[in-house]
Protein backbone atom coordinates (compact mmCIF):
# COMPACT_ATOMS: atom_id res chain seq x y z
CA UNK A 1 0.00 0.00 0.00
CA UNK A 2 3.04 2.74 1.44
CA UNK A 3 4.47 1.94 -2.30
CA UNK A 4 1.27 2.28 -4.27
CA UNK A 5 1.46 5.75 -2.40
CA UNK A 6 4.64 6.08 -3.90
CA UNK A 7 3.95 5.13 -7.34
CA UNK A 8 0.40 7.70 -7.28
CA UNK A 9 3.36 10.47 -6.18
CA UNK A 10 5.89 10.10 -8.73
CA UNK A 11 3.11 10.15 -11.32
CA UNK A 12 1.87 13.09 -9.93
CA UNK A 13 5.05 14.78 -10.19
CA UNK A 14 5.81 13.65 -13.65
CA UNK A 15 2.92 14.94 -14.76
CA UNK A 16 3.38 18.64 -13.81
CA UNK A 17 5.42 19.71 -16.54
CA UNK A 18 2.73 18.56 -18.96
CA UNK A 19 0.17 20.40 -16.81
CA UNK A 20 2.76 23.60 -17.08
CA UNK A 21 3.56 23.31 -20.42
CA UNK A 22 -0.46 23.09 -21.19
CA UNK A 23 -1.02 26.48 -18.93
CA UNK A 24 1.48 28.46 -20.18
CA UNK A 25 0.08 27.88 -23.54
CA UNK A 26 -3.86 28.80 -22.92
CA UNK A 27 -4.47 30.18 -19.37
CA UNK A 28 -1.15 31.04 -17.35
CA UNK A 29 -3.30 33.27 -15.34
CA UNK A 30 -5.26 30.45 -13.61
CA UNK A 31 -2.02 28.93 -13.25
CA UNK A 32 -0.99 29.01 -9.89
CA UNK A 33 -4.34 28.45 -7.74
CA UNK A 34 -4.86 24.79 -10.11
CA UNK A 35 -1.20 24.01 -9.00
CA UNK A 36 -2.02 24.89 -5.41
CA UNK A 37 -4.99 22.69 -5.18
CA UNK A 38 -2.96 19.38 -6.65
CA UNK A 39 -0.42 20.03 -4.43
CA UNK A 40 -2.87 19.89 -1.14
CA UNK A 41 -4.19 17.15 -2.87
CA UNK A 42 -0.69 15.43 -3.28
CA UNK A 43 -0.58 15.60 0.78
CA UNK A 44 -3.71 14.50 1.71
CA UNK A 45 -3.13 11.81 -0.29
CA UNK A 46 0.21 10.75 1.36
CA UNK A 47 -1.47 10.56 4.72
CA UNK A 48 -4.47 8.69 3.68
CA UNK A 49 -1.61 6.58 1.80
CA UNK A 50 0.54 4.99 4.90
CA UNK A 51 -1.97 5.87 7.67
CA UNK A 52 -3.71 2.14 6.61
CA UNK A 53 -0.91 -0.16 6.02
CA UNK A 54 0.54 1.58 9.39
CA UNK A 55 -3.15 0.82 11.34
CA UNK A 56 -2.46 -2.91 9.93
CA UNK A 57 1.01 -3.09 11.15
CA UNK A 58 0.30 -2.01 14.89
CA UNK A 59 -2.68 -4.37 14.78
CA UNK A 60 -0.44 -6.93 13.37
CA UNK A 61 2.21 -6.92 15.93
CA UNK A 62 -0.73 -6.10 18.78
CA UNK A 63 -2.09 -10.17 17.51
CA UNK A 64 1.41 -11.17 17.32
CA UNK A 65 1.74 -10.24 21.14
CA UNK A 66 -1.81 -11.55 21.86
CA UNK A 67 -0.66 -15.05 20.69
CA UNK A 68 2.82 -15.55 22.14
CA UNK A 69 1.83 -13.97 25.46
CA UNK A 70 -1.82 -14.85 26.22
CA UNK A 71 -2.31 -18.03 23.83
CA UNK A 72 0.47 -20.11 24.25
CA UNK A 73 1.64 -21.71 28.07
CA UNK A 74 4.99 -20.44 28.63
CA UNK A 75 7.06 -23.66 27.87
CA UNK A 76 5.27 -23.62 24.26
CA UNK A 77 6.21 -20.04 23.54
CA UNK A 78 8.76 -20.68 21.46
CA UNK A 79 6.49 -21.84 18.43
CA UNK A 80 6.01 -18.10 18.66
CA UNK A 81 8.09 -15.35 20.56
CA UNK A 82 7.00 -12.55 21.04
CA UNK A 83 8.51 -9.89 18.72
CA UNK A 84 10.53 -7.97 21.56
CA UNK A 85 12.01 -11.45 22.49
CA UNK A 86 12.93 -11.54 18.57
CA UNK A 87 14.34 -7.88 18.57
CA UNK A 88 16.42 -8.57 22.12
CA UNK A 89 17.74 -12.14 21.08
CA UNK A 90 18.39 -11.35 17.06
CA UNK A 91 18.87 -7.99 16.88
CA UNK A 92 20.31 -6.58 19.88
CA UNK A 93 22.92 -9.16 20.78
CA UNK A 94 26.05 -7.92 19.01
CA UNK A 95 26.98 -11.55 18.13
CA UNK A 96 23.81 -12.61 16.75
CA UNK A 97 23.53 -9.49 14.54
CA UNK A 98 26.64 -10.16 13.07
CA UNK A 99 25.93 -13.79 12.40
CA UNK A 100 22.68 -12.75 10.79
CA UNK A 101 23.95 -9.12 9.16
CA UNK A 102 27.04 -11.50 7.25
CA UNK A 103 24.35 -14.17 6.11
CA UNK A 104 22.20 -11.58 4.75
CA UNK A 105 25.09 -10.03 2.83
CA UNK A 106 25.63 -13.41 1.19
CA UNK A 107 22.30 -14.18 0.60
CA UNK A 108 21.84 -10.16 -0.70
CA UNK A 109 25.46 -11.03 -3.43
CA UNK A 110 23.68 -14.27 -4.36
CA UNK A 111 20.24 -12.79 -5.11
CA UNK A 112 22.03 -9.96 -7.11
CA UNK A 113 24.57 -11.72 -9.30
CA UNK A 114 21.97 -14.40 -10.07
CA UNK A 115 19.19 -11.39 -10.94
CA UNK A 116 22.12 -10.00 -13.08
CA UNK A 117 22.70 -12.82 -15.10
CA UNK A 118 19.59 -13.24 -15.65
CA UNK A 119 18.83 -10.25 -16.54
CA UNK A 120 21.38 -10.31 -18.86
CA UNK A 121 20.71 -13.52 -20.27
CA UNK A 122 17.04 -12.82 -20.12
CA UNK A 123 17.26 -9.85 -22.05
CA UNK A 124 19.75 -11.64 -24.56
CA UNK A 125 17.87 -14.08 -25.50
CA UNK A 126 14.85 -12.15 -25.89
CA UNK A 127 16.23 -9.35 -28.35
CA UNK A 128 17.30 -13.35 -30.04
CA UNK A 129 13.84 -14.42 -30.11
CA UNK A 130 12.74 -10.90 -31.53
CA UNK A 131 14.97 -11.29 -34.89
CA UNK A 132 12.38 -13.58 -36.31
CA UNK A 133 9.37 -15.49 -35.22
CA UNK A 134 10.92 -19.03 -35.80
CA UNK A 135 13.73 -18.23 -33.44
CA UNK A 136 10.87 -17.50 -30.85
CA UNK A 137 8.86 -20.36 -32.30
CA UNK A 138 11.98 -23.03 -31.66
CA UNK A 139 13.47 -21.15 -28.01
CA UNK A 140 10.07 -20.05 -26.11
CA UNK A 141 8.44 -23.28 -24.97
CA UNK A 142 12.10 -23.59 -23.20
CA UNK A 143 12.04 -20.74 -21.52
CA UNK A 144 7.74 -21.25 -20.43
CA UNK A 145 8.99 -25.12 -19.50
CA UNK A 146 12.08 -23.23 -17.39
CA UNK A 147 8.83 -21.59 -15.39
CA UNK A 148 6.67 -24.50 -14.76
CA UNK A 149 9.42 -26.90 -13.60
CA UNK A 150 9.72 -27.03 -10.24
CA UNK A 151 12.93 -26.02 -9.64
CA UNK A 152 12.94 -27.60 -6.26
CA UNK A 153 13.15 -31.09 -7.96
CA UNK A 154 16.29 -29.68 -9.96
CA UNK A 155 17.97 -28.40 -6.89
CA UNK A 156 19.73 -32.33 -6.02
CA UNK A 157 20.54 -32.71 -9.82
CA UNK A 158 22.43 -29.31 -9.91
CA UNK A 159 24.00 -29.81 -6.80
CA UNK A 160 25.45 -33.28 -8.45
CA UNK A 161 27.24 -31.12 -11.58
CA UNK A 162 27.85 -27.69 -10.31
CA UNK A 163 28.65 -28.54 -6.36
CA UNK A 164 26.84 -27.78 -2.99
CA UNK A 165 28.34 -23.99 -3.10
CA UNK A 166 28.23 -20.67 -4.61
CA UNK A 167 27.67 -21.47 -8.47
CA UNK A 168 24.73 -23.50 -7.34
CA UNK A 169 22.89 -21.25 -5.62
CA UNK A 170 23.85 -18.29 -7.79
CA UNK A 171 22.18 -20.93 -10.78
CA UNK A 172 18.71 -21.51 -8.71
CA UNK A 173 18.72 -17.91 -8.41
CA UNK A 174 18.83 -17.61 -12.72
CA UNK A 175 16.91 -20.05 -12.82
CA UNK A 176 13.93 -18.78 -10.68
CA UNK A 177 14.19 -15.36 -12.25
CA UNK A 178 15.22 -15.00 -16.15
CA UNK A 179 11.19 -16.63 -17.31
CA UNK A 180 9.84 -12.76 -16.35
CA UNK A 181 13.07 -10.82 -17.99
CA UNK A 182 12.51 -12.64 -21.06
CA UNK A 183 8.52 -12.66 -21.38
CA UNK A 184 8.54 -8.86 -20.65
CA UNK A 185 11.27 -7.91 -22.53
CA UNK A 186 10.00 -9.98 -25.74
CA UNK A 187 6.48 -8.58 -25.11
CA UNK A 188 7.78 -4.84 -24.99
CA UNK A 189 10.15 -5.47 -28.28
CA UNK A 190 6.94 -6.86 -30.12
CA UNK A 191 4.74 -3.83 -28.72
CA UNK A 192 6.53 -0.97 -30.98
CA UNK A 193 3.84 1.01 -32.64
CA UNK A 194 3.75 0.59 -36.23
CA UNK A 195 3.19 3.56 -37.46
CA UNK A 196 6.92 4.17 -36.02
CA UNK A 197 8.01 0.91 -37.73
CA UNK A 198 7.06 2.57 -40.76
CA UNK A 199 8.85 5.61 -40.27
CA UNK A 200 11.89 3.93 -39.57
CA UNK A 201 11.66 1.54 -42.89
CA UNK A 202 11.19 4.82 -45.01
CA UNK A 203 13.99 5.98 -43.46
CA UNK A 204 15.44 3.11 -44.09
CA UNK A 205 16.81 2.09 -41.16
CA UNK A 206 18.65 -1.45 -40.92
CA UNK A 207 17.79 -4.21 -37.97
CA UNK A 208 20.38 -3.20 -35.90
CA UNK A 209 19.09 0.62 -36.17
CA UNK A 210 15.30 -0.20 -35.11
CA UNK A 211 16.94 -2.37 -32.96
CA UNK A 212 18.73 -0.14 -30.44
CA UNK A 213 17.03 3.28 -31.37
CA UNK A 214 13.69 2.41 -31.40
CA UNK A 215 12.25 -1.90 -30.25
CA UNK A 216 14.57 -1.44 -27.29
CA UNK A 217 13.85 1.79 -26.02
CA UNK A 218 10.43 1.08 -26.30
CA UNK A 219 11.04 -2.09 -24.72
CA UNK A 220 12.55 -0.48 -21.43
CA UNK A 221 9.27 -0.16 -19.30
CA UNK A 222 8.36 -3.74 -19.53
CA UNK A 223 11.35 -4.96 -19.21
CA UNK A 224 11.58 -3.13 -15.68
CA UNK A 225 8.72 -4.14 -14.75
CA UNK A 226 9.82 -7.65 -15.45
CA UNK A 227 12.82 -6.92 -13.57
CA UNK A 228 10.41 -6.24 -10.32
CA UNK A 229 9.03 -9.90 -10.70
CA UNK A 230 12.03 -10.92 -11.54
CA UNK A 231 13.86 -9.33 -8.44
CA UNK A 232 11.86 -10.91 -6.22
CA UNK A 233 12.20 -14.48 -7.49
CA UNK A 234 15.54 -13.88 -7.22
CA UNK A 235 15.59 -13.66 -3.68
CA UNK A 236 13.53 -16.59 -3.39
CA UNK A 237 15.57 -18.26 -4.84
CA UNK A 238 18.98 -17.06 -3.08
CA UNK A 239 17.20 -18.29 0.18
CA UNK A 240 15.83 -21.89 -1.40
CA UNK A 241 19.78 -22.44 -2.64
CA UNK A 242 20.58 -21.50 0.65
CA UNK A 243 19.05 -23.86 2.52
CA UNK A 244 19.98 -26.83 -0.18
CA UNK A 245 23.48 -26.00 -0.93
CA UNK A 246 25.03 -25.80 2.35
CA UNK A 247 28.53 -25.63 1.64
CA UNK A 248 30.74 -22.61 2.21
CA UNK A 249 29.56 -19.45 3.94
CA UNK A 250 26.16 -19.48 5.62
CA UNK A 251 23.13 -17.42 4.12
CA UNK A 252 20.12 -16.75 5.49
CA UNK A 253 18.23 -20.43 4.24
CA UNK A 254 21.28 -21.56 6.23
CA UNK A 255 21.00 -20.11 9.48
CA UNK A 256 16.80 -20.38 9.55
CA UNK A 257 17.35 -24.56 9.13
CA UNK A 258 20.28 -24.11 11.86
CA UNK A 259 18.33 -22.23 14.30
CA UNK A 260 15.57 -24.39 13.56
CA UNK A 261 17.22 -27.70 14.27
CA UNK A 262 18.21 -26.18 17.63
CA UNK A 263 14.65 -25.26 18.28
CA UNK A 264 16.47 -21.29 18.74
CA UNK A 265 12.91 -19.47 17.80
CA UNK A 266 14.28 -16.01 18.38
CA UNK A 267 17.02 -16.27 16.47
CA UNK A 268 15.28 -18.52 13.70
CA UNK A 269 12.03 -15.07 13.32
CA UNK A 270 14.74 -12.61 13.47
CA UNK A 271 16.46 -14.85 10.53
CA UNK A 272 13.04 -14.56 8.91
CA UNK A 273 12.40 -11.22 9.43
CA UNK A 274 15.33 -10.15 7.83
CA UNK A 275 15.33 -12.26 4.57
CA UNK A 276 11.55 -10.89 4.42
CA UNK A 277 12.50 -7.40 4.50
CA UNK A 278 15.38 -7.69 1.94
CA UNK A 279 12.35 -8.89 0.03
CA UNK A 280 10.49 -5.89 1.22
CA UNK A 281 13.71 -4.03 -0.19
CA UNK A 282 14.44 -4.96 -3.39
CA UNK A 283 10.73 -5.24 -4.17
CA UNK A 284 10.34 -1.17 -3.47
CA UNK A 285 13.90 -0.42 -5.18
CA UNK A 286 12.77 -1.54 -8.21
CA UNK A 287 9.49 0.10 -8.18
CA UNK A 288 11.01 3.41 -7.60
CA UNK A 289 13.30 1.98 -10.42
CA UNK A 290 10.30 1.54 -12.60
CA UNK A 291 9.10 4.88 -12.33
CA UNK A 292 12.22 6.72 -12.91
CA UNK A 293 12.36 4.85 -16.46
CA UNK A 294 8.65 5.64 -16.86
CA UNK A 295 9.37 9.18 -16.20
CA UNK A 296 12.69 9.36 -17.92
CA UNK A 297 11.19 7.49 -21.08
CA UNK A 298 8.42 9.92 -21.42
CA UNK A 299 5.56 7.48 -21.25
CA UNK A 300 4.69 8.61 -17.62
CA UNK A 301 2.62 12.20 -18.66
CA UNK A 302 -0.19 12.02 -21.08
CA UNK A 303 -0.03 10.88 -24.59
CA UNK A 304 -3.37 11.26 -25.61
CA UNK B 1 7.90 -1.19 -57.31
CA UNK B 2 9.70 2.05 -56.95
CA UNK B 3 11.89 2.90 -59.32
CA UNK B 4 14.12 5.36 -60.21
CA UNK B 5 14.61 7.07 -63.66
CA UNK B 6 16.41 9.77 -65.61
CA UNK B 7 13.54 11.89 -65.41
CA UNK B 8 15.22 13.36 -62.85
CA UNK B 9 17.18 15.60 -65.38
CA UNK B 10 14.33 17.35 -67.03
CA UNK B 11 12.79 19.10 -64.12
CA UNK B 12 12.37 18.27 -60.60
CA UNK B 13 10.94 14.81 -58.90
CA UNK B 14 7.94 13.34 -60.15
CA UNK B 15 5.75 10.56 -58.81
CA UNK B 16 3.62 8.99 -61.20
CA UNK B 17 1.06 6.09 -60.41
CA UNK B 18 -0.88 3.93 -63.22
CA UNK B 19 -3.43 1.31 -62.78
CA UNK B 20 -3.23 0.92 -59.28
CA UNK B 21 -4.83 -2.19 -57.80
CA UNK B 22 -4.56 -3.50 -54.81
CA UNK B 23 -6.79 -6.62 -53.79
CA UNK B 24 -6.33 -8.42 -50.15
CA UNK B 25 -5.51 -11.97 -49.08
CA UNK B 26 -9.22 -12.05 -48.04
CA UNK B 27 -10.25 -10.97 -51.29
CA UNK B 28 -11.33 -7.18 -50.12
CA UNK B 29 -10.90 -5.33 -53.18
CA UNK B 30 -9.45 -2.02 -51.77
CA UNK B 31 -8.22 -0.07 -54.83
CA UNK B 32 -9.09 -0.44 -58.83
CA UNK B 33 -6.92 1.11 -61.42
CA UNK B 34 -6.50 4.41 -59.71
CA UNK B 35 -3.46 6.41 -61.74
CA UNK B 36 -2.49 9.97 -61.53
CA UNK B 37 0.93 11.93 -61.58
CA UNK B 38 2.49 14.45 -59.66
CA UNK B 39 4.89 16.92 -60.76
CA UNK B 40 7.38 19.28 -58.62
CA UNK B 41 5.45 22.01 -56.91
CA UNK B 42 2.12 20.16 -57.32
CA UNK B 43 -0.26 18.84 -54.65
CA UNK B 44 -2.57 16.17 -55.23
CA UNK B 45 -5.13 15.91 -52.64
CA UNK B 46 -6.98 12.94 -52.41
CA UNK B 47 -10.86 12.99 -50.72
CA UNK B 48 -13.11 9.90 -50.48
CA UNK B 49 -15.58 8.14 -47.95
CA UNK B 50 -13.36 6.47 -45.08
CA UNK B 51 -12.57 2.87 -46.34
CA UNK B 52 -12.34 3.75 -50.06
CA UNK B 53 -8.36 2.90 -50.14
CA UNK B 54 -7.13 6.57 -49.98
CA UNK B 55 -4.56 5.56 -47.04
CA UNK B 56 -3.72 2.29 -48.51
CA UNK B 57 -3.02 4.43 -52.11
CA UNK B 58 -0.59 6.79 -50.19
CA UNK B 59 1.40 3.77 -48.57
CA UNK B 60 1.68 2.27 -52.45
CA UNK B 61 3.31 5.62 -53.35
CA UNK B 62 5.49 5.40 -50.51
CA UNK B 63 7.09 1.88 -51.13
CA UNK B 64 5.28 0.96 -47.57
CA UNK B 65 2.55 -1.14 -49.50
CA UNK B 66 3.14 -3.28 -52.47
CA UNK B 67 0.16 -3.41 -55.33
CA UNK B 68 -1.61 -6.17 -56.90
CA UNK B 69 -0.89 -4.84 -59.62
CA UNK B 70 0.26 -1.25 -61.29
CA UNK B 71 3.33 0.82 -61.58
CA UNK B 72 4.13 3.66 -59.19
CA UNK B 73 7.41 5.39 -61.04
CA UNK B 74 8.89 8.09 -58.72
CA UNK B 75 11.89 9.92 -58.86
CA UNK B 76 12.23 11.33 -55.46
CA UNK B 77 15.13 9.49 -53.31
CA UNK B 78 13.54 10.60 -49.88
CA UNK B 79 10.31 10.05 -49.52
CA UNK B 80 8.71 12.08 -46.80
CA UNK B 81 5.27 10.40 -45.44
CA UNK B 82 3.53 12.18 -42.26
CA UNK B 83 1.34 9.90 -40.83
CA UNK B 84 -1.98 10.20 -39.11
CA UNK B 85 -0.78 10.18 -35.99
CA UNK B 86 2.26 12.34 -34.62
CA UNK B 87 4.29 8.99 -34.20
CA UNK B 88 6.92 10.53 -32.13
CA UNK B 89 9.46 8.54 -29.98
CA UNK B 90 8.67 9.47 -26.78
CA UNK B 91 11.39 9.33 -24.71
CA UNK B 92 13.18 11.37 -26.74
CA UNK B 93 12.91 15.14 -26.77
CA UNK B 94 11.18 17.65 -29.09
CA UNK B 95 14.53 18.14 -30.72
CA UNK B 96 15.68 14.82 -31.38
CA UNK B 97 12.53 13.67 -32.13
CA UNK B 98 13.04 16.15 -35.34
CA UNK B 99 16.81 14.91 -35.58
CA UNK B 100 15.81 11.09 -35.88
CA UNK B 101 15.50 10.94 -39.82
CA UNK B 102 18.87 12.70 -40.37
CA UNK B 103 20.42 10.14 -37.44
CA UNK B 104 19.54 6.92 -39.17
CA UNK B 105 20.14 8.35 -42.51
CA UNK B 106 23.89 9.40 -41.10
CA UNK B 107 23.76 13.05 -41.06
CA UNK B 108 26.47 14.07 -39.55
CA UNK B 109 25.78 15.98 -35.98
CA UNK B 110 26.35 19.65 -36.91
CA UNK B 111 24.26 19.87 -40.04
CA UNK B 112 21.60 17.59 -38.18
CA UNK B 113 21.52 20.31 -35.37
CA UNK B 114 21.44 23.19 -37.57
CA UNK B 115 18.37 21.57 -40.17
CA UNK B 116 16.18 20.55 -36.97
CA UNK B 117 17.04 23.78 -35.30
CA UNK B 118 15.61 25.57 -39.08
CA UNK B 119 12.45 23.19 -39.08
CA UNK B 120 11.42 23.97 -35.44
CA UNK B 121 11.57 27.39 -36.00
CA UNK B 122 9.13 27.16 -39.14
CA UNK B 123 6.62 25.22 -37.36
CA UNK B 124 7.17 27.77 -34.26
CA UNK B 125 8.37 25.30 -32.02
CA UNK B 126 11.59 26.56 -31.14
CA UNK B 127 10.55 26.94 -27.53
CA UNK B 128 9.36 23.75 -26.90
CA UNK B 129 12.84 22.03 -28.09
CA UNK B 130 13.81 20.48 -24.96
CA UNK B 131 9.77 18.95 -23.61
CA UNK B 132 9.49 15.49 -24.61
CA UNK B 133 6.27 14.39 -26.67
CA UNK B 134 4.26 13.53 -23.53
CA UNK B 135 4.15 17.12 -22.99
CA UNK B 136 2.64 18.52 -25.98
CA UNK B 137 -0.67 18.92 -27.11
CA UNK B 138 -1.82 17.01 -30.11
CA UNK B 139 -1.13 19.86 -32.38
CA UNK B 140 2.03 20.74 -31.68
CA UNK B 141 2.87 17.46 -31.91
CA UNK B 142 1.68 17.16 -35.38
CA UNK B 143 3.90 19.93 -35.64
CA UNK B 144 6.68 18.03 -34.36
CA UNK B 145 5.84 15.36 -37.24
CA UNK B 146 5.85 18.03 -39.43
CA UNK B 147 8.95 19.47 -38.80
CA UNK B 148 10.81 15.99 -38.58
CA UNK B 149 9.62 15.54 -41.93
CA UNK B 150 10.71 18.43 -43.21
CA UNK B 151 14.29 18.76 -41.70
CA UNK B 152 14.67 15.65 -43.65
CA UNK B 153 14.54 17.55 -46.56
CA UNK B 154 12.45 14.85 -48.82
CA UNK B 155 12.27 15.31 -52.70
CA UNK B 156 8.45 14.36 -52.39
CA UNK B 157 5.79 14.84 -49.53
CA UNK B 158 2.75 12.11 -48.63
CA UNK B 159 0.55 13.63 -46.15
CA UNK B 160 -2.01 10.74 -44.66
CA UNK B 161 -4.93 13.17 -43.14
CA UNK B 162 -1.90 14.51 -41.05
CA UNK B 163 -4.75 16.95 -39.39
CA UNK B 164 -7.54 14.22 -38.89
CA UNK B 165 -7.29 14.32 -35.49
CA UNK B 166 -7.60 18.16 -34.44
CA UNK B 167 -10.02 20.68 -34.31
CA UNK B 168 -11.34 22.66 -36.87
CA UNK B 169 -9.36 25.61 -35.42
CA UNK B 170 -5.91 24.28 -35.08
CA UNK B 171 -6.19 22.66 -38.20
CA UNK B 172 -6.79 25.65 -40.34
CA UNK B 173 -3.94 27.23 -39.08
CA UNK B 174 -1.63 24.20 -39.81
CA UNK B 175 -3.03 24.28 -43.01
CA UNK B 176 -1.66 27.68 -43.43
CA UNK B 177 1.63 27.07 -42.15
CA UNK B 178 1.38 24.10 -44.89
CA UNK B 179 0.56 25.61 -47.86
CA UNK B 180 3.43 28.59 -46.63
CA UNK B 181 5.86 25.69 -46.32
CA UNK B 182 5.50 24.41 -49.59
CA UNK B 183 5.29 27.68 -51.70
CA UNK B 184 8.71 28.27 -50.10
CA UNK B 185 9.87 25.12 -51.49
CA UNK B 186 8.03 23.64 -53.99
CA UNK B 187 8.04 19.77 -54.52
CA UNK B 188 5.64 16.80 -55.39
CA UNK B 189 3.14 16.27 -52.72
CA UNK B 190 0.26 14.58 -52.01
CA UNK B 191 -2.55 15.25 -49.31
CA UNK B 192 -4.88 12.73 -48.68
CA UNK B 193 -8.02 14.07 -46.17
CA UNK B 194 -11.44 13.82 -45.30
CA UNK B 195 -11.85 17.36 -45.06
CA UNK B 196 -12.97 19.18 -48.84
CA UNK B 197 -12.12 22.66 -47.89
CA UNK B 198 -8.84 21.94 -46.76
CA UNK B 199 -8.29 19.72 -50.27
CA UNK B 200 -9.58 23.02 -52.09
CA UNK B 201 -6.90 25.25 -50.50
CA UNK B 202 -4.33 23.16 -50.18
CA UNK B 203 -4.28 20.97 -53.63
CA UNK B 204 -3.54 22.08 -57.34
CA UNK B 205 -5.31 19.30 -58.33
CA UNK B 206 -8.20 17.45 -56.43
CA UNK B 207 -9.83 13.54 -56.70
CA UNK B 208 -12.33 12.52 -56.00
CA UNK B 209 -12.06 8.74 -55.07
CA UNK B 210 -15.67 6.23 -54.36
CA UNK B 211 -16.38 4.19 -52.08
CA UNK B 212 -14.65 0.42 -52.09
CA UNK B 213 -13.22 -0.32 -54.00
CA UNK B 214 -11.24 2.87 -54.78
CA UNK B 215 -11.77 4.61 -57.53
CA UNK B 216 -11.28 7.77 -59.13
CA UNK B 217 -14.66 8.95 -59.91
CA UNK B 218 -13.94 12.85 -60.63
CA UNK B 219 -10.33 15.04 -61.15
CA UNK B 220 -10.93 18.48 -60.69
CA UNK B 221 -8.83 21.31 -61.30
CA UNK B 222 -8.44 24.09 -58.57
CA UNK B 223 -7.99 27.24 -60.35
CA UNK B 224 -6.65 29.65 -57.68
CA UNK B 225 -2.80 30.76 -58.22
CA UNK B 226 -0.72 30.02 -55.07
CA UNK B 227 0.41 30.77 -52.96
CA UNK B 228 -3.00 31.08 -50.99
CA UNK B 229 -3.75 33.68 -48.75
CA UNK B 230 -6.49 32.59 -45.91
CA UNK B 231 -9.24 35.24 -46.92
CA UNK B 232 -9.16 32.98 -49.77
CA UNK B 233 -11.70 30.35 -47.28
CA UNK B 234 -14.01 33.18 -47.21
CA UNK B 235 -14.75 34.10 -50.95
CA UNK B 236 -17.45 32.71 -53.06
CA UNK B 237 -15.25 31.35 -55.94
CA UNK B 238 -13.81 29.16 -53.11
CA UNK B 239 -17.33 28.15 -51.85
CA UNK B 240 -17.77 26.97 -55.44
CA UNK B 241 -15.40 24.80 -56.13
CA UNK B 242 -15.98 23.33 -52.63
CA UNK B 243 -19.96 22.38 -53.51
CA UNK B 244 -18.54 20.75 -56.86
CA UNK B 245 -16.03 18.90 -55.53
CA UNK B 246 -18.61 17.90 -52.41
CA UNK B 247 -21.37 16.94 -55.74
CA UNK B 248 -18.72 14.64 -57.01
CA UNK B 249 -18.08 12.91 -53.64
CA UNK B 250 -21.93 12.68 -52.92
CA UNK B 251 -22.05 10.69 -56.65
CA UNK B 252 -19.47 8.84 -55.90
CA UNK B 253 -20.75 7.46 -53.11
CA UNK B 254 -24.24 6.88 -54.58
CA UNK B 255 -23.14 5.19 -57.46
CA UNK B 256 -20.76 2.71 -54.86
CA UNK B 257 -24.42 1.86 -52.69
Amino acid sequence: MPLDDGGTNARDTADAPSRAADTTLSRSADASPRERSTARRRDRFRVRGWLPPLVVLVLAIGAWYGVSDWLLSPERRFLLPPPDAVVRVGFLDGENRAELLAALGRTAEVAGIGLLLATVIGVGLAVLMGQARWIERSLYPYAVVLQTVPVLALVPLLGFWFGFGMASRVLVCVLVAIFPVIANTLFGLRSTDGTLEDVFRLARAGRIRRLLKLRLPAAVPAMVTGLRVSAGLSVVGAVVGDYFYQQGQPGLGILINVYRARLESERMFAAVLLASLLGLVVFWFFGLLAHWAARRHGTDGDRG
Amino acid sequence: MTELNATAVRGGPRLDLAGVSKVYEDGTEALAEVGFGVGDGELVAIVGPSGCGKSTLLRIAAGLDEPTSGTVRSTADRIGYVFQDAALLPWRSVRANVELLMELRGTPRAERRERAGRALDLVGLTAFARHRPGALSGGMRMRVSLARTLADEPDALLLDEPFGALDEITRAGLGDELAALLAARPRPAVLVTHSVAEAVFLASTVLVMSARPGRVVARVEIPFPGPRERSLRSTPEFAEVVADVTGHLYRGMAEAA
